[in-house]
């Protein structure tokens, strides 16, 4: 569901979100064990501009004199990457020699359509896939920071992972034993034979009800496995600390999901998807708005990048940033290819997702299946689940 | 704004479901369906299913069609809902005696929305452990009334989850079901030294199912 932004926006800002940098990668010690198909942990972390994501953002240089580009308010990254300064201001030093831009011919100009082309691979969540191939030992194999979602994104399991969306901190650490239990809490043990109870007497209703009930099948199944292994532990105050938030655990500002996202990572989890509204930015000709929008979620894409992503993280974290399409010329409508970022250790600096004056792509240029291939190969999946990686942006 | 336009759609997509409510409707009938739109997520329909193939089609804004995007189940699957955040501390209170306390604090878990906004409830693994923990919370209340005056043993724990899968679900359990119940009071919970826990654990397990989630 898209929800009106001005509320969020106000919200945010309230928080006067801080930047967690100096935290630094190793604040909590070493990252829970998570084995993983090429033998070193990895989580990709998507993060979906519900509505589009401007080109201006990825491909900065050949649009200089369209969207309010010019010759000053991007960076040249080198090796071809460009993007506007207002990403570029949130990157670290790392970061900024391991960013690709990758592009996508998916050739869809509907939102529905362009979504489900990025989110569904004949019926299956590529995200799911994802997720399953990389293996490991993770409890929440996939996990989607807050509740607004994707609507087009297939919900079935692949290879029993699927997406659980979780919209409050404090729940989730719960649920994985990182809080200590309440005087009125239930033992861990009692509470895993109750819910294997309570799965039980829900079978009926579970199985007349295979799409209604979903959510709650695949969350009997997550819950169980949750609470089969030993409780974790976690420092919510750091967290909340990194990221401006406050006291609050509550999944729904951008920041908040950039934590969650963060925490799920620390947690195991390999993919981790979280959406922002907001981007459907028709008449935005002079790119201000989004740009706008960039700069307020700066501040928590800052503290992952520098918390998440450096030369001594644990873990290979790999982030990609991308919408339902880029903006076309000249009213910032819909363009049918996108150009997504991504950041990440073992990202090799270099772009196949540069555009031209009018935001097309080359004739080409690669489509959706091969995005996944590419975050497959960035997260070091040794399998090739969607097919050969013909980006070849990886160190 | 998109939520805006989705009810919307729906709504004349609602009115065909009605007017397709009945077995013997003539727009009724085993069928090869539609083609659903490349662009959704749909199974492949069983040919051999009842299916809907009456009422007037609609365009949605984008253009694609509402019959497009219908999705074919045999007739009575899915029609379960979770109950929303919003009713759970009446229906907690209908069935216990009264709200537990940590119920307003789990708000944010279970996905309260705004007033004059609708999102369809969901729920998972972190969900369905919040639930249990709410559940327990108010089955500790519960069972301190009384009704529970002994430890729970394959005798007596087969009546009184008949009792409370009646009482919480608002029908009558199958054995199995009660199966699972006592399954909970006599194994699940052994080893807890509090008489009364052992039976919250059943009673926060009954208030987990989809019996008393769902509706």
């Amino acid at each position: 569901m898209v929800r009106s932004r001005l509320s969020r926006r106000g919200f945010l800002k309230a928080l006067g979100v801080t930047a967690g940098a100096a935290a630094g990668a190793r604040v909590f010690g070493p990252l829970l064990p998570d084995a993983h198909a090429a033998g070193e942990p990895a989580s990709v972390v998507i993060v979906h501009h519900m509505g589009g994501y401007n080109a201006l953002f990825a491909s900065a240089a050949p649009l200089q004199g369209k969207f309010g580009v010019t010759a000053s308010n991007f960076t040249a990254l080198g090796n071809g990457v460009s993007m506007d300064n207002t990403l570029a201001d949130a990157l670290s030093p790392f970061a900024k020699t391991h960013v690709a831009t990758i592009g996508v011919a998916h050739g869809r100009s509907a939102h529905p359509e362009a979504r489900a082309a990025i989110w569904s691979n004949a019926g299956k969540c590529f995200a799911h896939e994802l997720a399953a191939a990389m293996g490991g030992t993770g409890s929440n194999k996939a996990l989607f920071a807050g509740q607004q979602d994707i609507d087009e994104r297939p919900r079935a399991a692949v290879s029993g992972v699927a997406f659980e969306n979780v919209t409050d901190m404090r729940s989730y650490l719960d649920a994985i034993g990182a809080n200590g239990p309440g005087p009125r809490d239930p033992d861990r043990a009692r509470m895993l034979a109750a819910l294997r109870g309570a799965d039980a007497m829900s079978k009926h209703a579970l199985d007349a009800n295979p799409r209604s009930l979903m959510g709650m099948r695949q969350g009997f199944a997550s819950a169980v496995e949750t609470l089969s292994r030993p409780p974790a532990s976690f420092d919510l105050a750091e967290l909340q600390t990194a990221y401006g938030l406050g006291a609050a655990s509550r999944v729904a500002s951008f920041a908040s999901k950039m934590a969650a996202a963060e925490l799920f990572v620390r947690t195991g989890a390999n993919v981790v998807t979280l959406v922002d509204g907001g981007w459907d930015t028709h008449g935005d000709i002079n790119g201000t708005r989004v740009r706008n929008q960039m700069t307020e979620n700066a501040a928590a894409l800052r503290a992952f990048v520098a918390r998440m992503i450096t030369e001594a993280s644990t873990r290979n974290v790999v982030l990609c940033l991308l919408g339902d399409f880029a903006r076309s010329l000249p009213g910032s409508d819909h363009q049918p290819n996108l150009s997504a970022t991504v950041i990440g250790r073992r990202v090799k600096r270099g772009t196949t997702g540069n555009v031209n004056g009018d935001v097309e792509l080359g004739s080409g240029a690669a489509g959706t299946k091969e995005l996944w291939a590419y975050l497959a190969s960035a997260a070091g999946v040794t399998s090739t689940p969607f097919g050969a990686d013909p980006h070849r942006l990886v160190a | 704004m998109k939520t805006s336009l989705h009810l919307l759609s729906v709504l004349p997509a609602s009115f065909l479901l009605f007017a397709c409510g009945g077995t013997d409707d003539s727009s009724l009938r085993a069928s090869t369906p539609e083609v659903p739109s490349a662009s959704v997520d749909a199974s492949t329909p069983d040919p051999a299913a009842v299916v809907c193939t009456g009422g007037k089609d609609y365009a949605d804004f984008d253009g694609a069609t509402l019959l497009g995007l219908r999705t074919h189940v045999p007739a009575g699957t899915d029609r379960a809902r979770l109950k929303p955040y919003d009713v759970l501390a009446a229906e907690y209170t209908r069935v216990l005696g009264a709200a537990p306390a940590s119920l307003a604090g789990a708000a944010d878990t279970f996905g309260r929305t705004a007033p004059r906004w609708y999102e369809e409830p969901s729920i998972g693994g972190v969900g369905l452990q919040t639930a249990y923990r709410v559940a327990f919370d108010g089955c500790l209340a519960f069972v301190a009334k009384g009704g529970f005056p002994d430890a729970p043993n394959a005798a007596n724990a087969g009546e009184r989850c008949g009792a409370m899968t009646r009482a919480f679900w608002s029908r009558t359990a199958s054995p199995d079901e009660i199966a699972a119940c006592v399954d909970v009071a006599v194994v699940g919970s052994a080893g807890e030294a509090d008489m009364s826990k052992r039976w919250a654990y059943a009673c926060a397990a009954v208030l987990t199912a989809s019996g008393f989630l769902t509706y």
